[in-house]
């Protein structure tokens, strides 16, 4: 460890470290950990696998940081970001990352907010002057944040038309009650409409300061010199207070329900939501297994038996996501109305099966293996590796992402078959259906 | 929010028929097996995967006139099980070994690819050589493939971008196999029959129409003696070859579709250059200035810094290796405006001189475009084999950069009035009223 002088800001603390990426035959990358004196948080690395490098900036913000009275704000706010400064007009700093041969892109989360740029690494001062000027200058024209409004209502009741997304938003809603993760991060209509552009602005200068911003950076780039360029951007923004969740503990229904929506779509699709862990409980790892038990590859288990076996479905998948707070674990599957109880129930059993019968050997070597695999494909990419070390560093699970590889390495069956227990043994569980109209 | 037009597999086309952006590192070597597969491999240890992709000359544009879709079955078949492994043993060893493996047909080609950590290249081999040569084409299996194939057609005519993107092939190719999707028809593909799977196969994946590309961390001298072992019993010979009718747009055309949509959805199709035709280098350079990312003419020109008419419009050009179809499109309220908009744009790229900043960010959008999804082993292999495949040279990236940045003002103009000349436009328009097809309008 050593500690680098910087010229132009006040480093509280900046470690130097190899970073030991992949396992077996490992590669070194240099990785710089930054923290300023306003308490913004960069992270760069060196990789010099193509001539290109993304810069990713997280804010603590999006709805998980909103009250029910709030919520939408966030978003809203984050579509005004980078479009419009006090000396560039609206979309110009899109169209000069664009003309550098980058491309820039951005995400309302539930526990963050993300802006994300990629370009040539040769075009990287350039893009980083015109990031400071969308971060440190943002103005917000009435007239722009009402087009945007309309937007964001528009987009909602569209998505709300998508069998999917609808089955899951019904779901999620039932399954978080009034938790911050039960509503669209998109917000509630009602309160999208009296949203004004000062109450965008306010909420503009609360939640983008020093304590509330993470910098990641991956490509061909010295990692210092990244870092210390990064740092002298964020720097103009004020210290602030760090964004504290408002949102009240996650707490579980404990009777299964069923839930049914009839819309104009031509296919039925169904998700089955199940309780799961959040980013601090010691079952995460454990739970990524079992997610790949479940649904990765032809072979899964709920493919073999819902699709292959019953022929209940014409897809099925899974997913859960690691966040601050407990998070569900999801089953959805399109499939033909008269075969979604049939499908429920082989779903339930399938959860209770794991809880009560330890996995196979080679299952576990698969799924293990799989993960590892998919952990390495994840940072192929620069922006892949900055998401990676940017999305795990915002949400509190740095330590769980280090020690990824090593902790998957020690999953057994047994524990398999204990966090299967403590959430999907039960067969609690949320069914939310949409069938054709 | 509307879909964007592009399918993944478009876009996959048009990336692997551009520039690359060389591998750091990667020195590309060319070899070829006794039985006449071509290999090119790229070894490097920038990372931990490695990436194969087996091209072949076996795509949509062979089809038979009758069966629509037949090589994208033959293709998706082959990771359907193998006279070796079942469907299900398959699964369970791509599964356990980590490997990614899937198919893609285009116009031009069927892939087959697989990437894999690099402790399991030598399975990952072994794999796709097993699945290239001994495709099981059984019959259970090919009634559920068939199954999806219809439902990917129905989807994609259900889709308000997609749906017309099908309409302007069959406008602009009208009797050249690239009229069809390679998804295909209907028709088609309740007609295909295991037999049509194997003849299919038998006279396409030869030796002499297949090119092989590695590219991750592999060791390369043993990658080609397994490749030789494994493929031993591939066939040493050349699909025959097939001979097309020449493409040409007589008249500009206009179609009307009438779908359940909130909007109108135009596209409006050209025929475009090839990748091996001199004017492609700059036709690209047009593209990436009419229609490629925010700063395009027609986001300039149609969204709300313009004339408000749309907030989804862009370009696409999808490379074929005997002509490119071009696209321009836009989702609006307000059709005929939107459509006057789009011509006097093409108009005026083929009589006003380009400014030279314009023309300099444009080049940027374009050479960025290859250098940032050119970052996986897998869209590098993809772009070898296409380039080789194609008759371009491995190393066609190389030439095709140096290239746009020598695209000139004088070259905009001249490849504009050449190519943009007869469109064939297709309105999606919201209604139910049966489609009047063909309706002729007038060249711009």
């Amino acid at each position: 460890m050593r500690t680098a002088k910087l010229p132009t800001v006040a480093i509280a603390a900046m470690f130097l470290i190899l970073l030991l990426a992949g396992c077996g035959r490992e590669r070194t990358t240099t990785t710089v950990h930054m923290v300023t004196d306003n308490g913004a948080v960069i992270i760069a690395r060196e990789n010099r696998a193509s001539g290109v490098v993304a810069i990713q900036l997280y804010v603590r913000d999006g709805a998980f940081f909103e009250t029910s009275d709030e919520a939408g704000v966030a978003n809203l706010l984050h579509a005004r970001m980078f479009r419009e400064t006090e000396s560039r007009g609206p979309g110009e700093i899109q169209r000069a990352i664009e003309g550098l041969g980058g491309h820039a892109s951005s995400a309302t989360r539930h526990d963050f907010v993300q802006y994300a740029v990629i370009v040539p690494s040769e075009n990287f001062d350039e893009a980083v002057e015109l990031l400071r000027d969308g971060l440190l200058n943002a103005v917000f024209d009435p007239v722009r944040v009402e087009r945007d409004r309309e937007k964001t209502l528009k987009y909602i009741d569209d998505i709300s038309k998508r069998p999917v997304d609808r089955a899951y938003q019904l779901c999620l809603a039932e399954l978080m009650g009034d938790h911050p993760y039960g509503r669209l991060v998109e917000g509630v209509p009602e309160v999208l409409s009296r949203l004004t552009a000062e109450d965008i602005e306010r909420r503009y200068r609360e939640k983008y300061v020093g304590s509330n911003v993470l910098v990641a950076i991956t490509g061909d780039v010295n990692p210092v010199a990244a870092a210390e360029k990064l740092a002298d951007v964020v720097s103009g923004l004020p210290t602030g207070v760090q964004a504290e969740p408002v949102s009240p503990p996650v707490t579980w229904p404990t009777e299964s329900r069923v839930v049914v929506e009839r819309i104009d779509v031509r296919r039925a699709c169904q998700v089955v939501g199940f309780p799961g862990p959040g980013v601090a409980d010691r079952d995460n790892v454990t739970m990524d297994v079992l997610l790949v038990i479940l649904m990765e590859g032809r072979s899964s288990r709920l493919n073999t038996r819902l699709k292959e076996e019953l022929g209940l479905v014409h897809s099925v998948s899974a997913g859960w996501y690691t966040q601050r707070h407990p998070s569900p674990l999801f089953v959805w599957m399109e499939l033909l109305e008269e075969n979604v109880a049939a499908a429920e129930l082989a779903t339930v059993e399938i959860m209770k099966e794991l809880s009560e019968e330890p996995v196979s050997d080679d299952e576990l070597a698969k799924a293990k293996m799989q993960l590892k695999v998919g952990n390495i494909r994840m940072v192929e990419t620069a922006e892949g590796q900055a998401f990676h070390d940017g999305y795990w560093n915002t949400i509190g699970g740095e330590e769980f992402a280090s020690e990824y590889l090593e902790r998957l390495s020690l999953v057994t069956a047994d524990e398999i078959q204990r966090a299967a227990e403590l959430y999907l043994g039960s067969g609690v569980h949320l069914a939310a259906v949409v069938l054709p109209d | 929010m509307p879909r964007k037009p592009a399918s993944i597999f478009i876009m996959m086309i048009a990336a692997a028929l551009l520039a690359a952006q060389p591998a750091s590192g990667g020195n590309v070597g060319r070899h070829r097996l006794p039985n006449g597969v071509t290999v090119l491999t790229m070894p490097g240890e920038w990372n931990r995967i490695v990436a194969i992709s087996v091209m072949v000359d076996a795509g949509s544009k062979h089809d038979p006139a009758k069966l629509p879709g037949l090589a994208n079955l033959t293709n998706s078949m082959l990771l359907q099980g193998t006279t070796t492994r079942t469907a299900p043993e398959l699964a369970e060893l791509v599964d356990g070994a980590g490997l990614s493996m899937g198919v893609e047909t285009t116009r031009d080609y069927a892939t087959v690819y697989v990437t894999a950590i690099d402790s399991e290249f030598d399975l990952a081999l072994e794999v796709i050589a097993d699945v290239l040569q001994r495709p099981a084409f059984d019959g259970t299996r090919l009634l559920e493939a068939q199954r999806i194939a219809r439902e990917n057609i129905e989807k994609r005519l259900d889709d308000p971008f997609s749906a017309p993107l099908t309409r302007v092939a069959e406008l602009i190719y009208d009797d050249h196999p690239y009229a069809h999707e390679p998804g295909g028809t209907v028709k088609g593909i309740e007609r295909i029959t295991a037999a049509h799977l194997v003849k299919f196969h038998t006279g396409r994946y030869v030796g002499g129409s297949t090119v092989i590309s590695i590219v991750g961390n592999f060791p390369e001298k043993l990658a080609l003696r397994r490749l030789t072992e494994l493929l031993s019993g591939y066939p040493d010979r050349q699909a025959t070859p097939a001979d097309f009718p020449p493409v040409s747009m007589e008249e500009a055309e206009t179609a009307t579709v009438f779908k359940d949509v909130d909007e109108s959805y135009i596209v409006m199709g050209f025929v475009a250059p090839a990748a091996s035709d001199p004017d492609f280098v700059a036709f690209e350079v047009l593209d990436a200035l009419i229609g490629l990312g925010s700063g395009s003419r027609l986001v300039a020109a149609l969204g709300e810094n313009g004339a408000g008419l749309s907030d989804y419009t862009g370009a696409l050009c999808r490379c074929g290796q005997e002509v490119s179809t071009f696209v321009l499109y836009a989702s609006t309220e307000d059709a005929d405006g939107a459509i006057d908009v789009i011509e006097s744009e093409i108009e005026r790229l083929s009589t006003e001189p380009v400014p030279d900043e314009e023309l300099r960010t444009a080049r940027n959008r374009l050479v960025g475009r290859h250098v940032i999804y050119g970052q996986t082993n897998l869209v590098r292999a993809a772009r070898l084999a296409s380039y080789e495949l194609a008759g371009l040279g491995f190393d066609f990236a190389d030439s095709f950069l140096t290239a746009v940045n020598r695209v000139d003002k004088d070259d905009i103009l001249r490849v504009a009035s050449e190519w943009l000349r007869k469109p064939a436009t297709v309105v999606v328009q919201p209604g139910e009223t049966a489609p009047p097809r063909g309706r002729k309008r007038a060249g711009i």
